[in-house]
């Protein structure tokens, strides 16, 4: 079989002494972002067999395929395959779940399952990723709408009730990794708790992230077999003590890391 | 009795349950995620749950936030 290469995903035979710069002219001759085996890269070199180069144009809104194909680049194709094909569980999409969400969506998870019976309003702009035009809304419908401006690829399925014992199952039965993200102990509890008994599943949760101070103390760590738990476990939300986006922030992200890490080591 | 709690080992009397323990340590049943020897507890179960010399103890504690 012939040696190939891939020009923005797609194969191409490839001929021996062909240049980065002689592919531009040939596939996309505007392109001002020149993307090598993954990165970004200015100078002329030569392609070797089985690499992948994507070319851009700066400016120019892609459609979906392209969105794809950047984002593999990006990413490299083993790890988008893996994760590609995988399905996370978001309990709640307040400050968490919504930051968490957007962080799977700019990572290419295949598909995403969310629920929360809450709407948008104006208290939560100060740390959720939500807009001003969408107080009011559904949470789930306002965030599917801001995943979908990231990643049009991703599939998000939408739950808009309170999330109990009695529907957990039906809800987050395909989910290979669950993520807690309410905001309420006994929500976090009940959740983690059910999953953890019901399936043999990883969960990331959190507790402890009020305030502004000791930031670095939010670390990840492996609690149970099944169980990670980000937060210093004991700063609640409470009167003088409240939800800021830093903390909030950091928290969904590295749930997010925890996310990728397990993902990628299934 | 000397049972593990969170890989600290606790002297108790015999007998006690995890809604004991919990009561004891001043955890709400409603906010912790408990398990004995590896298995998760389930919270409707915490009374009649007993703990034995040895046990080991997790308990995950929850607070507000989110």
């Amino acid at each position: 079989m012939n040696a190939t290469i891939k020009v923005n995903e797609k194969p191409v035979p490839w001929k021996s002494g062909t240049t980065l710069f002689q592919l531009r002219r040939q596939f996309k001759p505007d392109a001002d972002i020149l993307v090598y085996n993954g990165f970004p890269v200015d100078d002329d070199r030569e392609i070797q067999a089985n690499d992948r180069v994507t070319f851009i144009r700066r400016g120019e809104a892609p459609d979906a395929d392209e969105i794809r194909n950047l984002m593999i680049s990006r990413h490299s194709p083993e790890v988008y395959d893996k994760i590609n094909k995988r399905t996370v569980g978001i309990a709640g999409v307040g400050g968490l779940g919504s930051s968490l969400a957007i962080a799977l969506a700019r990572l290419c998870i295949g598909r995403v399952i969310i629920a929360d019976f809450d709407v948008v309003e104006p208290s939560n702009l100060n740390r959720q990723q939500y807009f001003i035009d969408q107080i009011g809304m559904l949470k789930v419908d306002a965030l599917k709408e801001n995943l979908f401006r990231i990643n049009p690829n991703l599939v998000v399925d939408t739950h808009s009730e309170k999330v109990d014992r009695k529907n957990i199952i039906g809800i987050y039965r395909d989910c290979d990794v669950l993520a807690e993200c309410f905001d309420n102990p006994e929500s976090k509890s009940e959740f983690v708790e059910f999953a953890l008994r019901e399936w043999d599943k990883p969960v990331v949760a959190v507790s402890g992230i009020a305030g502004y101070r000791d930031a670095d103390k939010l670390r990840c760590r492996k609690a149970l077999r099944n169980l990670y738990m980000i937060g210093d476990g004991v700063t609640a939300a409470a009167p003088g003590s409240g939800l800021m986006a830093p903390k909030v922030g950091i928290a969904a992200h590295l749930q997010a890391n925890k996310i990728l890490e397990i993902l990628l080591d299934m | 009795m000397i049972i593990i709690v969170n890989g600290d080992s606790m002297t108790l009397d015999d007998g006690l349950s995890v809604s004991m323990l919990l009561e004891r340590l001043k955890l709400t049943e409603k906010r912790v995620v408990v398990e004995v020897n590896e298995e998760i507890i389930d919270k409707n179960n915490f009374p009649e749950n007993i703990l034995s010399d040895g046990s080991k103890v997790e308990i995950i504690q929850f607070v507000p936030g989110g």
